[in-house]
């Protein structure tokens, strides 16, 4: 009523004022692209209550009194203008680099900033200029508030861990949707968060962003709260972060070029605390007199160093009398001294400085009717570590034609290839019952720089699962060759069917394949293993012990045998993905009486993806011998017994479909309601009609008080603008991508059967049915304000958040009768909240000398307010943490310590609460609440804070992230016996060494062979010493990012040259960290150090050439 | 428009998500039926439970004190505890398991009825046989394991039983009601009855992996022995032995030369003793690699005290014993043997499975002879009884004379008080049947050792049993012993299932005192 009030003010005052007035009109448009401006203000100058706004087209019509003679346009993000009243004006605002940006890419639609009721971050392609990172999806960190960026892995093609706001789910990702183009990225191959620190081969694919050159990036917009994410309601929970690439202009014609070229350093023993080789020696020799390290026990032990290496030369008779080694204590000693002096450099000789090139150039034109912008860029990765390389090659083409006035068709192709090449790996497996998490071969550098002992010999052969093993010679024999492709195809049409209404349709196929060969080549350790013991010598105890030989059961007392008496192991795997998307979408943008600003917008999407994986494992192929297969068919009679596979092809499939639509309503741009709805289909909760439909909302408001008329008048000293938001909204998520089961779910097996030849295939249930399972839904109220403080010398954004997750799958227990005990369904609920706040200042603004200064603060945490958490000790205690109700999503616990006994052996407070010190039950279920709660593993703070200084044409940039709130289990070091390969840290140097030392130290004692064996299991002691509250950090960091250091060449240097830009930039990155827990002793909190194909990142250096033509 | 629209929608997003399947044939409806046969392992909870362990650090056993237990669960079970544990071989996965198999086959069954519905011209009888018989085999080793022993149709109506479940579930939680044993038993006869004329052992491609028509008669010959329907059983147990019983039974003479090959003979799909086998997921073979329970000593004294008709060691295990660490420590007989399967071979990781011979002829023997001495046809009894001898290499016939000698109160070590008449008043051995029950008892326990069909025998005649735990704890059993029936598994109880009554208050006192020294004699 009161609008409906104003109005008739308005009409009246129109009327009113007719007789004395003249008729301005005209149009306003942007500088940049020529594109009309909509809702842009034109004020009469002197007649601060007169004024109007563009409609759809820029145009604007306005009566303006006889003695006033200038207007004033205005609009946010662009410079405002006074001109001379007149007719068919033709305005052009140029925009305004100190303002905000004036437009919110949603992917589906772009919405007028001052319209748009959500909290969003956009970053500009240029504010997230981490050069040497070529994985775009790493360069958000710290940019944004509430976006976290973990990089559990620097290698490339893993993905960060990204988390929008914190944790949305308990089981699912929580990983935000990728739109880029208007189109969801999807990934090959669905990584669930906690497997990107895996160190698995699969990580290697599981960024989808990786095949994007940063070059080619226009812009960043994320999407946090429910009313900016709503538009895709069911899948958006987790935050939605859109990605514009570059479009050619109209008017423009330019050729541009960029090299990055980066030097990344090795990493050194200075920053680790591990123990140089007199000292390891010192530790051997306490062992050799503890009992371990014997001659018997060694010389045929799977495993061995330096002592191995002794005995065996030792017992190597050559004939004449003469052995590898003489059996002398003086001969001994020869030989271990050189050891003790050996301080081999494992970082040095597995990592090397070669300098990792990027380079792209693009060609952006447009003419009135036509504009292309089109690319390539080539990434040459030597390899930061032996057996590691990446080639990258992108290309990107985007053209857009008027057909019709009214009608443009905008076509988009993409492709990317990359050929990599990565150490071998198994993937890794936890092991129970002892809580220890194995990967069998691993031979990744950096976990073996680590790891090893720097008592060995670079150039020698020790020995490992029973074969010989150098890591030099295995990284050459043993490794992953990866292929990624990638294709993007998308067409768009644009019909400006009447004024104010519009149509688009857009259609894009995507198609990724990658193929992963793992090379086990006939040499490899890998491969010796399996016939260790019988070739190339035989070994009866070696052939007894070799737990990879073959025993057939079907043969009286028969004596094992290799499988793979040639040859090697050739295993292949591909993954593909096919997408389909469709979208038809209809807007309709009117403003009545130039006052009442409507957009109306619908449409509907479905998209269509299908997701393949064929492996296939192939025995005996011979890489030294011309490539043939020698194969020994007992690997498929010992196959079929112990019922593996030696192939295997699987698939899945996506359907959504989806219709949406949303309605806004503005006052004369000052006060605005939004109301979005979504309407979602999925295929991912089974055939059940009832499960698969979702509907999801959001309604919104926001105040733009900076367009009051008082406003000026009253606060235009200080503030120049401000604008409040408010937001309550339902999105939500299919949940993990394992619980599908609205019907039965029933799959076909092989059920184990004891010998080969009474075997048969069978179906069976793997999930019963759930006719009542549901999306992961959240609700979440968003509060939010955006000020600008003299004339937006200082810009601040601010939202707090409160969430309500709930219908969240977790764990329930039934009574079991309907066949399973443990169900997953929408039974857990969890309550988040958090502050966001980001801080954008201009300190010093003058013509030669510029500082700015951006703080971001994002605090985001959780708790778990429902779940019928069952977690046993293991869980609880290991990595990345678990679930548990009244608690943080991930949150970590430890195993209480209770000081070490006179033995020097570590003692803990167990389930009973006794103390203990074998006594521990890992897979308890009942009594967890004697084990201490030690904090979240994924920060609760997140943030950084840059600052850029200009002087001239050179530019200096200093960023620094930060983290903090959650803690890291420091890696598991202790054992209750060492070989002589393993390295040690320097704190075995305040171990326990005598009694009476317990009151001292909390360093446990290398135990003896005899305490080993008193103690049953001793290894218990020793694992849960590294899971308990002595081996737990902080994971608070402070980082220095980057510190660049760019140079602009003066326009009038280079235009002789007939250059139109020119910049030079030196960037280092991830240099050191300014803050961390000390505990720490140089591992990376934000690295999981899982072995596989993880590396951290690392320290590097990045030249950096642009130049355009 | 918008309804046409929508119902294309639906079928756009009917699109299966992964590989999953559908039961749309005969064909597909035995491959599911593959996994209605519960895998999990009732041999270590039955066992311990019974009193055929021993506890190694008990001072009656002979042997150093301080084994660990394998798994803390093993204490639990051996106390007649409730058990709090959920990993293999736990009343947790029994449950599970046995439960899921119904579910199998409760799925079979109604893709049967809905393919028979539809006017199928399939023949799907042989399907439904199966299904029928797997539904009743889970309830038989639920209701014997987790509620009191069947005593007879009115007394047992006043114990709990389990729920018989007969539709696959649609929803998350649902309430059960227990019923009672006599339900449970009226049911399971149903379903035996209705499911053995519809077998076709042709449909089977392994038929020993599956009820086929043998296993599902052995199985009704022990069922209807638990039930006391002795005229069944003699019927039943006539159908799996055939006119010349000793053709059919294992041969117990060859002798092999490691465990493994031990292990793999007596699971053989080709020995013609072997009526059904069952893979589980199961540990209960490293039990007796020096562990705190074990087969041993005292226990062995059990069955090496000889018999009737021999003296001294049984002879027909005599090639299949094996031992570790000391015969004190623990013996096993390999038909327990372990084997393993690899989830990844190069890491070296999978699973253990023990292979259960779950129905025998030797067993369906002993199972006629109990119902004939039932019949008071005595002498087909101990014809049954004699030809189990012979096949087990033990030379000597056995006559009635030995068997009333030799089953004496006395002898403790083979011979306990029967008290089936106070479970009820139907179940009267009289003093000339019970030296021959206590015959058949004591063949069954060697027939059956390791594989916990011994717990149901000290249930049926309401044995008492002593458990030495410890330094300086004794505890018995008593024959109306609440703990007779397995406590249902902590996580279902917390969901609302009915509580088998207290353990905190038994029926009748506990005798807990210093331990005695029991007497070998």
């Amino acid at each position: 009523m009161k609008n409906f009030l104003t109005c008739l003010f308005f009409f009246f005052l129109y009327i009113g004022g007719y007789a004395q007035s003249k008729m301005v009109n005209g149009v306003v448009v942007s500088a940049d692209d020529g594109q009309p401006i909509i809702g842009a203000s034109v004020t009469v100058v002197g007649e601060a209550a007169m004024g109007t706004v563009t409609d759809i087209d820029g145009k604007f019509k306005l009566t303006v009194p006889q003695n006033r003679n200038s207007l004033l346009v205005s609009y946010i993000g662009m410079k405002q203008q006074q001109i001379a009243v007149g007719t068919n004006l033709r305005i052009e605002l140029k925009s305004d680099d100190q303002q905000l940006d004036e437009i919110v890419v949603t992917g589906m639609q772009r919405v007028d900033k001052r319209l748009f009721t959500g909290a969003a971050s956009k970053l500009n392609a240029d504010d997230a200029a981490l050069s040497g990172v070529a994985d775009v999806s790493r360069r958000l960190e710290g940019r944004a508030a509430g976006v976290s960026v973990q990089n559990v892995s620097g290698t490339f093609g893993t993905a960060p861990k990204i988390r929008v706001r914190g944790a949305t789910s308990i089981y699912g990702n929580s990983k935000p949707l990728w739109v880029v183009d208007g189109v969801v990225m999807e990934d090959a191959l669905d990584i669930s968060s906690d497997d990107l620190s895996s160190g698995n081969a699969e990580t290697l694919i599981a960024s989808s962003i990786a095949g994007l050159n940063a070059d080619d990036i226009e812009s960043f917009q994320i999407l946090k709260d429910g009313s900016a994410t709503s538009i895709y309601g069911a899948r958006a929970m987790a935050g939605v972060i859109v990605v514009t690439t570059k479009k050619g202009k109209a008017g423009t014609s330019r050729f541009s070029y960029s090299t990055e070229l980066t030097m990344r350093l090795k990493p050194s023993y200075a920053n680790f605390n591990i123990m140089n080789s007199q000292e390891q020696m010192g530790i051997y020799k306490e062992m050799e007199e503890k009992g371990w390290l014997e001659f018997t026990s060694l010389a045929n032990a799977s495993s061995s160093g330096v002592y191995g290496k002794m005995y065996r030369l030792i017992d190597d008779y050559q004939g004449n009398g003469s052995f590898g080694l003489e059996n002398t204590p003086e001969a001994r000693n020869a030989y271990l001294r050189q050891a003790e002096f050996r301080n081999t450099d494992w970082f040095d000789l597995l990592f090397n400085n070669s300098i990792m090139q990027n380079h792209a150039i693009s060609i952006s034109s447009g003419t009135e009717k036509a504009r292309f912008y089109g690319s390539l860029s080539i990434m040459r990765d030597p390899g930061w570590s032996l057996s590691s390389g990446v080639n990258r090659y992108t290309a990107n083409a985007n053209a857009s034609y008027d057909i019709f006035k009214n009608l443009t068709l905008n076509i988009l192709s993409s492709g990317s290839y990359r050929k990599q090449k990565a150490p071998g790996t198994l993937s890794q497996e936890v092991d129970v019952v002892s809580g220890e998490v194995k990967r069998d071969f691993d031979i990744n550098p950096y976990s073996f720089a680590l790891n090893t002992s720097r008592t060995l010999d670079p150039d020698e052969y020790y020995r490992r699962n029973y074969a010989d093993f150098n890591i030099f010679h295995e990284l050459q024999n043993n490794y992953i060759d990866l292929n990624v492709s990638d294709v993007k195809f998308q067409a768009e049409l644009n019909w400006k069917i009447l004024k104010g209404l519009e149509a688009n349709f857009l259609s894009a196929i995507k198609y990724q394949t990658s193929t992963q060969e793992h090379h086990v080549k006939d040499r490899s350790n890998q491969a010796e293993a399996y016939r260790a013991g019988i070739l190339p010598e035989e070994d009866a105890t070696i052939r007894e012990a070799n737990p990879l030989l073959y025993t057939d059961p079907d043969v009286d007392g028969a004596l094992p045998e290799t499988i793979l008496p040639e040859g090697g192991i050739y295993t292949f795997t591909n993954h593909s993905m096919k997408g389909v998307d469709l979208r038809a979408t209809m807007s309709y943008n009117t403003s009545v009486n130039d006052m009442h600003i409507v957009n109306l917008f619908g449409g509907a999407e479905s998209s269509a993806i299908d997701r393949n994986k064929v492996w296939f494992r192939g025995w005996g192929y011979q890489y030294d011998n011309g490539g043939i297969p020698f194969y020994d068919y007992t690997v498929f009679k010992q196959g079929k017994e112990e019922n593996s596979d030696y192939y295997g092809n699987s698939w899945t499939y996506a359907r959504n479909l989806a219709f949406f639509s949303s309605m806004t309503y503005s006052y004369a741009g000052r006060y605005t309601v939004n109301l979005t709805g979504r309407y979602e289909g999925s295929n991912k909760l089974g055939k059940s009609r009832s499960a698969r439909w979702l509907p999801t909302w959001n309604i919104s408001g926001a105040w733009n008080a900076h367009e009051e008329l008082w406003f000026d008048d009253l606060l235009g000293n200080v503030l120049s603008n401000a604008t409040f938001k408010a937001s309550y909204s339902l999105t939500a998520d299919r949940g993990p991508a394992f619980v599908t089961n609205s019907e039965v779910v029933i799959l076909s097996y092989n059920p184990w059967r004891p010998t080969a030849d009474i075997t048969e295939s069978g179906l069976y249930i793997d999930g019963l049915e759930n006719s009542e399972l549901t999306y992961e839904k959240k609700n979440e109220l968003n509060v939010g304000a955006d000020f600008g403080f003299l004339k937006n010398r200082i810009n601040v954004t601010a939202d707090v958040y409160f969430r309500q997750n709930f219908d969240l799958i977790g764990l329930i227990y039934t009574q079991g009768v309907g066949g399973e005990i443990a169900k997953y369904a929408n039974v857990a609920s969890m309550n988040s909240n958090g502050v966001e706040l980001s801080i954008a200042t201009k300190n010093i603004d003058n013509k030669k000398f510029k500082w700015s200064t951006d703080f971001i603060f994002a605090s985001a945490k959780n708790v778990i307010t429902d779940l019928d958490s069952r977690s046993n000790v293991i869980t609880l205690i290991s990595g990345e943490g678990y679930a548990r109700q009244g608690y943080p999503v991930r949150s970590l616990f430890s195993i209480p310590f209770a000081g070490l006994n006179e033995e020097g052996i570590p003692t803990f407070v167990n389930q009973d609460n006794e103390t203990t010190v074998t006594n521990l039950d890992f897979q308890e279920y009942e009594n967890l609440d004697f084990l201490k709660y030690e904090g979240p593993t994924d920060p609760t703070i997140t943030g950084s804070l840059g600052n850029t200084f200009s002087w001239n044409s050179f530019t200096l940039n200093v960023f620094i992230t930060y983290s903090l709130g959650n803690v890291v289990r420091l890696d598991p070091i202790f054992k209750s016996s060492y070989s002589d390969l393993t390295s040690m840290p320097k704190e075995f140097k305040n171990r326990w060494v005598i009694p009476g030392d317990e009151e001292v130290t909390n360093i446990p004692v290398i135990a003896s062979l005899r305490q080993d064996r008193n103690y049953d299991p001793l290894s218990y002691a020793y694992n849960a010493y590294n899971y308990s509250t002595e081996r737990i950090a902080k994971g608070d960091f402070v980082r220095m990012k980057e510190i660049s250091l760019s140079y602009s060449f003066p326009k009038k240097l280079i235009d002789n040259l007939k250059i139109a830009n020119l910049s030079m930039k030196l960037q280092a990155t991830n240099l050191f960290l300014l803050y961390a827990d000390k505990k720490l002793n140089g591992q990376d909190p934000e690295f999981f150090n899982s072995g596989g194909v993880a590396t951290p990142m690392p320290k590097q250096l990045t030249f950096t050439i642009n130049m355009g033509i | 428009m918008v309804l046409l629209s929508f119902m294309s929608c639906n079928n756009f997003l009917d699109k299966l998500p992964d590989n999953r399947t559908s039961l749309q044939t005969a064909d597909q409806i035995s491959k599911l039926l593959v996994s209605a046969y519960p895998t999990s392992n009732i041999s270590l909870l039955a066992e311990l439970s019974s009193d055929n362990f021993v506890d190694n650090n008990s001072p009656d056993v002979s042997v150093a004190n301080n084994l660990a237990s394998l798994e803390r669960m093993h204490d639990e079970i051996y106390a007649w505890e409730e058990i709090t544990s959920s990993e293999d071989d736990s009343p947790f996965t029994i449950w599970e398991e046995c439960y899921n198999a119904i579910a199998t086959a409760n799925h079979a069954l109604k893709a049967i009825d809905e393919l028979e519905a539809s006017g199928t011209s399939e023949n799907l009888a042989p399907q439904r046989g199966e299904a029928l018989l797997c539904r009743a085999y889970g309830h038989f080793i639920l209701v014997n394991m987790f509620c009191q022993a069947y005593k007879d149709a009115e007394a047992s109506r006043l114990d709990l039983g389990i729920p018989y479940v007969t539709e696959p579930e649609t929803l998350v939680t649902v309430q059960y009601d227990r019923g009672t044993v006599t339900d449970v038993y009226e049911k399971i006869a149903a379903d035996i009855e209705a499911g053995i004329p519809l077998l076709g052992d042709d449909s089977y491609s392994i038929p020993k992996y599956h009820f086929n028509t043998q296993a599902a008669h052995a199985f009704a010959a022990r069922f209807y022995l638990y039930a006391r329907n002795y005229e069944k059983v003699v019927y039943h147990a006539g159908k799996v032995l055939g006119n010349n019983p000793l053709s059919v039974l294992r041969d117990w003479t060859t002798i092999y030369d490691n465990s493994d090959e031990e292990t793999y003979a007596y699971i053989k799909e080709t020995e013609s003793a072997n009526l059904l086998i069952l893979p589980t997921n199961s540990v209960f073979a490293r039990i007796f690699y020096k562990t705190r329970y074990a087969f041993n000593g005292k226990a062995v004294r059990m069955i090496s005290r000889g018999g009737p008709n021999w003296s001294g060691w049984p002879s027909f295990y005599s090639g299949g014993w094996w031992w570790t660490y000391g015969q004190e420590f623990g013996l096993f007989c390999s038909k327990v043997g372990e084997l393993f399967e690899y989830t990844d071979k190069i890491a070296g990781i999978g699973y253990t499975h023990v292979v259960r011979t779950e129905f025998t002829t030797d067993e369906t023997l002993l199972c006629r002879a109990e119902a004939l001495l039932f019949l008071n046809r005595t002498d087909e009894a101990l014809n049954d009884l004699n030809t189990w001898c012979v096949s087990h290499k033990i030379n000597k016939p056995l006559t009635e004379q030995q068997i009333l000698s030799f089953y004496t109160p006395e002898r403790i070590n083979v011979v306990s008080p029967l008290n089936s008449s106070k479970m009820s008043s139907s179940f009267i051995v009289t003093p000339g049947q019970e030296p021959f029950v206590q015959c058949i008892l004591h063949f069954r326990r060697l027939e059956t050792l390791f594989e916990g069909l011994r717990w149901f025998d000290v249930k049926r005649y309401g044995i008492e049993i002593e458990h030495l735990i410890g330094a300086n704890k004794r505890d018995v059993l008593r024959w109306d012993d609440s703990r007779r029936a397995i406590q249902i598994p902590q996580d279902v109880l917390a969901a609302g299932m009915t509580r088998n009554p207290s353990y905190s208050a038994p029926s009748t006192n506990l005798t807990i005192q210093p331990a005695i020294r029991n007497s070998d004699e």
